[in-house]
This record gives structure tokens, sequence and C-alpha cells, in this order.
């Protein structure tokens, strides 16, 4: 079997679908699940990258759409494009974990959650605002910690701050 | 030949922090990073995609209401100084030089405001609040980038939000950096240990070079370490309590400086003083190291004859693009010749400046 992409070993969905490509002498054959973007990359028309340059000396797993290969991925270069987050996505989240470049949470429980959302936030055409009591509470929470640390003149001052703001509002 | 900057007049003459808001935390920027979908990122686009992305968040851009006259910047148009100027005036950590055909910038008369258009990802908006009013400003943003949504579609997956070149930047896309002048901590050598006890997690802390290890003119920028798996409001919420930390902190020492007399300190400053008045050539390391030096010594009352304000506005016009519009020399020199105008410039400018350190007997 060639060219079957690494999501599908991955995240375990059963194969679906066999896909066959019958270029000059040679036949590709490709098993993955129905959401595998190398499918929907194949589906929209384009060439499965080991048939493009009769040279063609690369190996590994390469983004059907931008060429972009798993080892660049892996040498930090940038990604290329959308489809490259669902080509490497194990090793994208995998990269950033071993680069600290995650929250703990995801850290911890990646294993188990593969296939889950890990954005938190806003989404498409959703504007965000942030209230103005969002600076309370972070003076609170600062105020809280110095406290907590017997940093009394680290406090005083946040609570000068503190009581700046709230004069403020009742002006 | 000398080439005549393109860059708008507003622009030119404008320079952040010239308002004496607060003299540690001196400003703090917003960045959204996004992509169109269905288009290779920049790193893979052709000249034909990119000219056209180009051209059409630039017009997005120049129809927004929330934008003071906005004027878009072709890269290949624009000279080797106008960009350095851009890279300079927003304390960019990446440099423009080649920045060539399909990328480009939009401004608007605000200096607050930068797109970066094909540069790393599709489009870069940032705004800059230098006012204390950091809500307005990411509320501000915020409008801008939904508006620029309402005409394109941006690369969104609900796995990893906001898909982005560097994948760290995936998620909300938002970097938040806030930029504090902590000459104290750093003069002091106690800047390393108070960011281990103060700096919330995901938080990481750089200099304007981009590195912790070359902190040049005491300026320590915090931003957000990564934007995947956390909301916006979170990242604002942790940069900003770890800057409020660090300002409590920097401000507790200069007290103790003061109270303490320490020489070390005094002896910096007044080296500072003598370099900025005396230097036949001075580096922009120099310079900038020296003029926070300056800031420390008016605040502790050491150094008069100058505001707060004049010495933010001599950190931006010291540097190269900047001393050489305002020269109106728009060309690059031998780097001594720059030297040696920088240290004129200073000269001139510190002007009426008095060192109140009385020298030992």
């Amino acid at each position: 079997m060639v060219d079957r992409p690494v999501e599908c070993s991955h995240c375990k969905k059963p194969t679906t679908v066999i896909y066959k490509e019958i270029v000059d002498k040679s036949m590709i054959c490709t098993e993955m699940c129905s959401d595998c973007p190398v499918l929907q990359s194949r589906l929209h028309g384009q060439t499965p990258p080991r048939l493009e340059g009769s040279n063609e000396k690369e190996t590994g797993l390469f983004c059907g759409n931008c060429r972009t290969s798993m080892e660049s991925i892996k040498m930090g270069n940038p990604v290329g494009c959308s489809e490259c987050y669902s080509v490497f996505s194990d090793l994208i989240i995998s990269e950033m974990i071993a680069a600290d470049k995650v929250p703990p949470r995801i850290k911890k429980e990646f294993p188990t959650m593969k296939n889950q959302t890990l954005h938190l936030g806003k989404s498409p055409n959703k504007p965000l605002t942030i209230p103005s009591s969002s600076r309370l509470t972070s003076l609170n929470e600062a105020l809280n910690e110095a406290l907590k640390k017997e940093n009394y003149e680290q406090a005083a001052w946040i609570r000068d701050q503190i009581k700046g703001l709230t004069d403020d509002g009742k002006k | 030949m000398t080439e005549k900057s393109k860059l708008p007049e507003a622009l030119l003459a404008h320079t952040p922090w010239e308002k004496e808001i607060n003299p540690v935390w001196l400003a703090t920027s917003f960045l959204l990073h996004r992509n169109l979908a269905k288009f290779n990122f920049p790193s893979k686009m052709d000249d034909r995609q990119s000219e056209q992305i180009r051209s059409t968040l630039q017009d997005q851009l120049l129809k927004s209401s929330l934008l003071r006259n906005p004027m878009a910047l072709k890269a290949s148009e624009i000279s080797t100084i106008d960009k350095e100027f851009i890279y300079e005036h927003f304390l960019c950590f990446e440099n423009f030089q080649n920045a060539a055909e399909g990328q480009g910038f939009v401004v608007d008369e605000s200096g607050h405001f930068l797109a970066e258009l094909n540069i790393q990802n599709h489009l870069q908006v940032q705004l800059t609040d230098c006012d204390g009013g950091w809500e307005r400003s990411w509320n501000t943003l915020s409008q801008i980038e939904t508006e620029i949504g309402n005409a394109v579609n941006f690369a969104f997956s609900q796995k990893f939000g906001y898909l982005t070149s560097e994948p760290y930047l995936c998620g909300t896309g938002l970097t938040v950096k806030a930029y504090l002048h902590l000459p104290a901590l750093v003069q002091t050598g106690q800047l390393k240990e108070t960011l281990l006890k103060q700096k919330e997690e995901g938080i990481s802390a750089a200099g304007i070079s981009g590195n912790l290890e070359e902190i040049i003119g005491d300026l320590v920028i915090i931003s957000n370490a990564f934007s995947l798996g956390i909301n916006e409001e979170s990242i604002i919420h942790s940069v900003h309590s770890t800057a409020m930390k660090l300002m409590a902190a920097e401000k507790a020492l200069r007290t103790h400086i003061q109270t303490e007399n320490i020489p070390l300190i005094k002896d910096r400053v007044s080296r500072a003083f003598g370099l900025l008045l005396h230097s036949y050539q001075l580096q922009i390391k120099e310079a900038l190291d020296a003029l926070s030096l300056m800031k420390l010594g008016l605040h502790l009352d050491w150094i008069g004859g100058i505001t707060d304000a004049k010495l933010n506005t001599l950190f931006f016009q010291c540097r190269r693009a900047h001393l050489l519009h305002m020269l109106a020399e728009p060309q690059l020199g031998e780097p001594q010749e720059i030297s040696r105008k920088r240290a004129e410039f200073l000269h001139k400018n510190m002007e009426g400046v008095i060192l109140k350190i009385e020298a030992p007997n």
C-alpha cells in the first residue's frame, strides 16, 4: 500500500474509502477515512505527490496541496497552507508540546484528545470585546497574590491602582 | 542619490510614547495573525496569488471607518530606510528589508496602526495603545478584524482555530505585547529572578531584539508564548497581570535605590550622562542604554532639565531610520558616519540637561 496518510492510522477511524488512481501504467491505491484531507485533495484533481516529476527523490509525508513535507515542519519551517494542519495535525501538536507552546491542559490530555477541539476563543465574524472590568479583575488577582507572598509594598501599590480605577469610575 | 520617503507625514512626525502616561509600562500592542481560506500561506504562494491577496486585503483596510486616513504602501515601492522606519516605529521583531513584490503595509495617521500584508501571514494587524486605554485598543482592533472578516474568509478550523504560518500562533492568532521599562531590575541584575517569580504560565519575555539575553535600553517585552487552547480574554489577562506585577517590583526597587543611594546605579547614571553629552560617536545600543539610565535618573531626581516624554521621543529618534528621516537624509551611510550623526543629534537634544549627582570628594 502506498501513500497512506498518517491521519488515518492515528485517528483510529475505520478505513472507509479505497481510492485508486491510474496514471500511465502505474496504479496508486490509497486507503483512508472519509474525512481524510488527502482524499479531498485527490477528489479536487491534484496529482499524487509521488507521480510528479520523473526523478522524484523525496520521500515521507507531504501535504497534497502545497507540497510542504513532514521533514520541513519538523525543522520548524512555516506551515504552507490550511491543509497542512489536517495532514500534519499530530506532528504539529507534538512539536508545539515539545517547544512548550501549548497550555499544560493540552500537554496532559493530548494523547486522549487527538480529535477534539483545541481552540478556545473567537470564531470568524464574531467580534469580541473585553469589558472594562477586566482590568480590575487583573489587579485584584495581582493584589491577592502579593498578599499571599506577604509582599506588602507591592500590595499597597496595587491597592492604590485599584483605588484610582474605582475613583475614576465614580466620577 | 537621495530618495524622498513615501511614508505619510503624520507617521514620520509621530513618535510612540510621546505622552508621559506611565514611566514603566510604556505601551501595549495587540497583534492578530490571519490567513485567507483556500489560498496557500505566504511561503508557498506564487507572485500572482500574492498580488491578488495583497490587493484584496489592502482594499478592505483602506475602506475601514475605524482607521484615520489609512494609507497603503507596496513593499516593492518603498525604500529600505522606509521599511526600517516601520520596523523601528512599531518595535517589530522581524525585519522587513527583504519584503518585496506582493508584500506590503497599511498604516494610518494615528501612528499606532500597522497591517503587514503577506509578510509572515497574509494579514497581521497591529494596534498599539500608549495611553493606558488598552481595552479600547483591543476592542477597536477586534472590530477591524471583524470588518475584514465580513469581506473575506479567514482560514479557520474547529480544532486549531485561526490557521497561521507559524503553528504557535494558531488558535486565537492573538499576540499581546506589554512594553515595560525596567532599568532598576535590569541594572541590579534582578530581572531574571523577578521574572521567574512573577511571570504567569504561558508568558514569555524578550528584549526589543527579540532575545532576553540581549536587553537593549532596559526595555522588556512581555507577551503570550502561545495562543492555542486559551481564549483572548485569558491571554490579555495573563499578560497584563504579569506586567502589573513587574511594574510593582520595578517601582519598589526604584524606591529602594533612591533611599539607599546605591553607588553602582549612581555611577551608571553619571556615566550615561557623560556618554550622551560628550561622545564623538554613539552606537545604537550605547545610546539606548544611556537614554534608559537618563530616564531612571530623572525618576530618582538625579537628572533634571528634561522630561520623560522627551527622553521617550529620543529613544525612537536616535534609531537609524528615524535619525536619517529627521536629518532629511533618507539613504544609508557608513555605520561610523551614522554613529557620529547620532552623537551630534543627542548632544543638541541634551542641551540643558543637568546631573544632580555630586562628584565624590
